[in-house]
């Protein structure tokens, strides 16, 4: 007969895991960081390659997308859109854009208080938007803004990192569907979604802020934008105050534009250029015919 | 935002009932040991003394254990990075342990025995379902031979 034994054996020999609570804080602290760390990297990256791409290739890669941007946009009112375009091409040489840089502007008869630069020197311009403007030139500020993020190539730096970064998370995750990537670089909705950095902004406020008043001699209504729109966002929080959510923080900007055009000795209390007479006609036949067309989607703000 | 708070509660959830669960499991699972301390169990094809056993048959004993929000979740983030999946070896752990114990049970129907070439196989049955949560069923056998 055999003797055997059964000897207790020691607990945790197959399990390890004493403190749970902190591997996981461990390994997502770590994994964070490193992601965090990876996508600032491919972030500068893109803001280093963007302005080296040729401007041809970027309104190339736009091309698909302008008809879905231009039904986006709604119903074409010409005499609208004239007016907005001739502001622009004043405003864009004024700003350093050579004539290889051609802006284009859509004007949309939705009530979003937004307007918009993406890919390819599209700028989209709501009717929300210069229904709220008192001016011209605080028009021409708005429109500045958008025209520098065309010419510091800020959507290209947007779509390139948006671009990047959905191929870094599908290398990490190993998720072969396209579905990340195509999000980020095959949906025409992208082009109105670019977001930019606070940085980005910042820029374009002052290269909006050069071109005001290269073309009015002065800086008058460069601070309606915020002022205007901060204001009625305070009292009014039903409406969509599409760029001031893009645009946050409208306070530090004033400040920042006040003491620029200081600087520069703009004036910023000078007799503004009235919008045209027959504007506000105009947009309200816009609305009208939104309305008619699309029988006024949720898409539009409420008024 | 509202899928990163999503993604708290599962974690904060998974981590209070599946600690919970472990450590009762844990505590059953050295109690029933002690209990079934008799019951003694030998990876040998072959038991000694062939001859003198009164009986003998096949006992098994299964278990499917899954792992919860918070393990699976680590265990992911372990994925990206290496090393040891700490997070799921408790659950094979207690799944091996429970199967063994399992098995025990039946053998200790025979009366006083012991069971010869045990052999425990896992399988996960989480496979290839996209977000499912690591479950494994462990398959512990033997040949129980009773005096």
């Amino acid at each position: 007969m055999v003797e055997y034994r059964n000897p207790r054996l020691p607990e945790g020999i197959n399990n390890s895991a004493r403190r749970p609570l902190r591997e996981f804080v461990w390994l997502t602290a770590g994994v964070l960081g490193l992601l965090a760390a990876g996508l600032t990297a491919l972030g500068l990256a893109a803001r280093w390659v963007a302005p080296r791409i040729p401007f041809d290739y970027e309104v190339g890669l736009a091309a698909p997308f302008v008809a879905a941007l231009r039904e986006e946009a709604g119903p074409i009112e010409p005499r609208i859109e004239v007016y907005l375009q001739g502001l622009a091409d004043r405003l864009a040489p004024a700003m350093g854009m050579g004539p290889d840089m051609p802006v284009r502007v859509y004007y949309s008869a939705e009530g979003t208080v937004n307007a918009l630069a993406t890919l390819g020197g599209h700028l989209v311009v709501y009717r929300g938007l210069i229904e709220r403007m008192d001016s011209e030139n605080a028009l021409a500020m708005v429109m500045g803004h958008e025209i520098a993020h065309v010419l510091h190539r800020d959507p290209t730096v947007s779509l390139g990192r948006g671009a990047a970064m959905a191929v870094a998370l599908c290398a990490l995750t190993g998720v072969s569907s396209n579905d990340i990537a195509k999000q980020v670089i095959g949906e025409a909705g992208l082009l109105t979604s670019l977001s930019f950095s606070r940085t980005q902004e910042k820029q374009a406020d002052s290269a909006g802020l050069r071109g005001l008043a290269a073309v009015y001699g002065h800086a008058a209504g460069a601070l309606d934008l915020y002022r205007t729109l901060g204001g009625e966002a305070a009292s009014t929080a039903r409406l969509h105050m599409d760029f001031l959510d893009t645009h946050p923080d409208p306070g530090r900007r004033i400040q920042a534009i006040e003491a620029e055009a200081r600087a520069n000795g703009w004036a910023l209390n000078a007799a503004p250029t009235p919008l045209p007479d027959w504007l506000p006609e105009a947009l309200a036949a816009s609305r009208a015919r939104l309305g008619a067309d699309w029988r006024d989607s949720g898409a539009s703000a409420p008024e | 935002m509202n899928g990163i708070l999503v993604i708290l509660v599962l974690l904060a959830l998974g981590y209070a009932f599946g600690s919970g669960a472990e450590r009762r499991h844990y505590k059953s699972i050295l109690e029933r040991e002690e209990a079934l301390r008799r019951v003694m169990v030998f990876s040998a094809r072959v038991p000694p003394d062939l001859h003198r056993w009164r009986e003998s048959r096949l006992v098994s004993g299964s278990v499917c254990v899954s792992a919860d929000y918070f393990k699976a979740f680590v265990a992911g983030l372990r994925g990206l990075v290496g090393g040891r999946v700490t997070s799921y070896e408790g659950l094979l752990d207690r799944a091996r342990r429970e199967a063994v114990l399992r098995m025990k049970e039946e053998a200790q129907r025979l009366g006083p025995c012991k069971i010869f070439n045990v052999k425990i196989e896992t399988a996960s049955i989480s496979k290839g379902g996209e977000n499912a949560l690591g479950t494994v069923e462990v398959l512990a056998y033997g040949t129980a031979v009773a005096d």
